[in-house]
């Protein structure tokens, strides 16, 4: 659903390639519903299983956010295609169709929170009130939690990966501007990986290759 | 790297059109009042119309002083150093205090 790739600690030659490639597999982990009835299916004792597809196609288009916003306020960026103000429409329309959305910021003074759906952090501490600030003013100290900052995935280094599929639930990115400034101009440069999907049937080599892609109810499994 | 030279024959002039996905930083700003009649009373603002957030449904135009420099009349100035992260997040907008065709402008500048 969202992945951080964290900072190399050794190269290795020939590199590796950061987006999903022609030909890689992937697989949708259990967790998906069955409403996601293109990427799932009910087996015989009635649990829903991910489906495992290989990439036929793949096409890379960028994109740039830009928003300027005053000390202390936010802006959410809605990455779906449901129509509200906010909306990005970054999801696909084709069932078979996955975006890989890769994304980091240019140098601003930012605090970037993710919540899928929207109100719901991805990220956060078990403890009840360890929870990211949803109202302003946003507490002096806690909205350093689970906050991503530019350093965090330079807009030359993206480091942070989205998964999106026709249908999720709206991803939410919430950008607030910190004290110290009075206006920020905040740009999110984004790739988006168009990967075409075809099914396959899992072989035991296809099980190990594929990347799992995890359902956002697993990324906080709470 | 991108420049734009003015004469201040009008008193506000726009130096920089925002670029969306880029901030304006200023890399050297040369200031030739020598031919004017007056000392020049400047000041460098940035303009721009917020974008829709949380608290504000319906953002007003923004001017926002960034530099003010003063140069007395026959005397040039350059800046450079000193100028460092400065950055403009809209248009760069430059007023003079009285429009006077003998003072000239060059605002040499990075889009990042």
């Amino acid at each position: 659903m969202i992945d951080q790739k964290p900072s190399p600690v050794a190269t290795v030659s020939p590199g590796t390639p950061a987006l999903l490639q022609l030909g890689y597999y992937i697989h949708f982990s259990d967790a998906w519903p069955n409403t996601f009835n293109q990427l799932t299916k009910v087996d015989t004792n009635g649990q829903t299983r991910g489906l495992y597809f290989q990439i036929k196609t793949t096409n890379q288009t960028t994109y740039d956010l830009s928003y300027k916003i005053p000390t202390g306020d936010f802006r959410d960026v809605d990455f779906s295609n449901w129509l509200s103000t906010f909306n990005e429409n970054l999801y696909p329309t084709n069932y078979l169709t996955l975006y890989e959305i890769q994304l980091g910021w240019k140098p601003a003074n930012m605090l970037a929170y993710f919540m899928i759906p929207a109100g719901d952090h991805i990220s956060r501490l078990e403890q009840s009130q360890m929870i990211p600030p949803s109202a302003l003013p946003f507490s002096p100290t806690l909205r350093y939690l689970a906050a991503k900052k530019t350093e965090d995935s330079p807009y030359h280094d993206k480091r942070i990966f989205v998964y999106t599929v026709k249908d999720l639930e709206p991803f939410i990115m919430r950008l607030y501007v910190d004290s110290g400034v009075t206006f920020e101009k905040i740009v999110t440069g984004m790739v988006i990986n168009r990967c075409r999907l075809n099914p396959v049937q899992a072989t035991d080599t296809i099980k190990l290759k594929a990347k799992e892609i995890l359902y956002y109810t697993e990324e906080r499994w709470l | 790297m991108p420049s734009v030279a003015v004469t201040m024959g009008v008193a506000t002039q726009t130096l920089v059109t925002e670029k969306l996905n880029a901030k304006i930083r200023p890399s050297a700003i040369f200031i030739d009042n020598t031919a004017a009649g007056a000392d020049a009373s400047l000041i460098f603002n940035d303009v721009f119309t917020p974008s829709i957030t949380n608290l504000v449904a319906v953002p007003v135009l923004q001017t926002i002083p960034r530099l003010l420099i003063n140069v007395a009349a026959g005397s040039c100035l350059s800046l450079e150093d000193d100028i460092k992260g400065c950055e403009f997040i809209g248009n760069a907008q430059i007023i003079r205090s009285v429009a006077d065709a003998g003072c000239r402008i060059s605002f040499i500048y990075d889009l990042e």
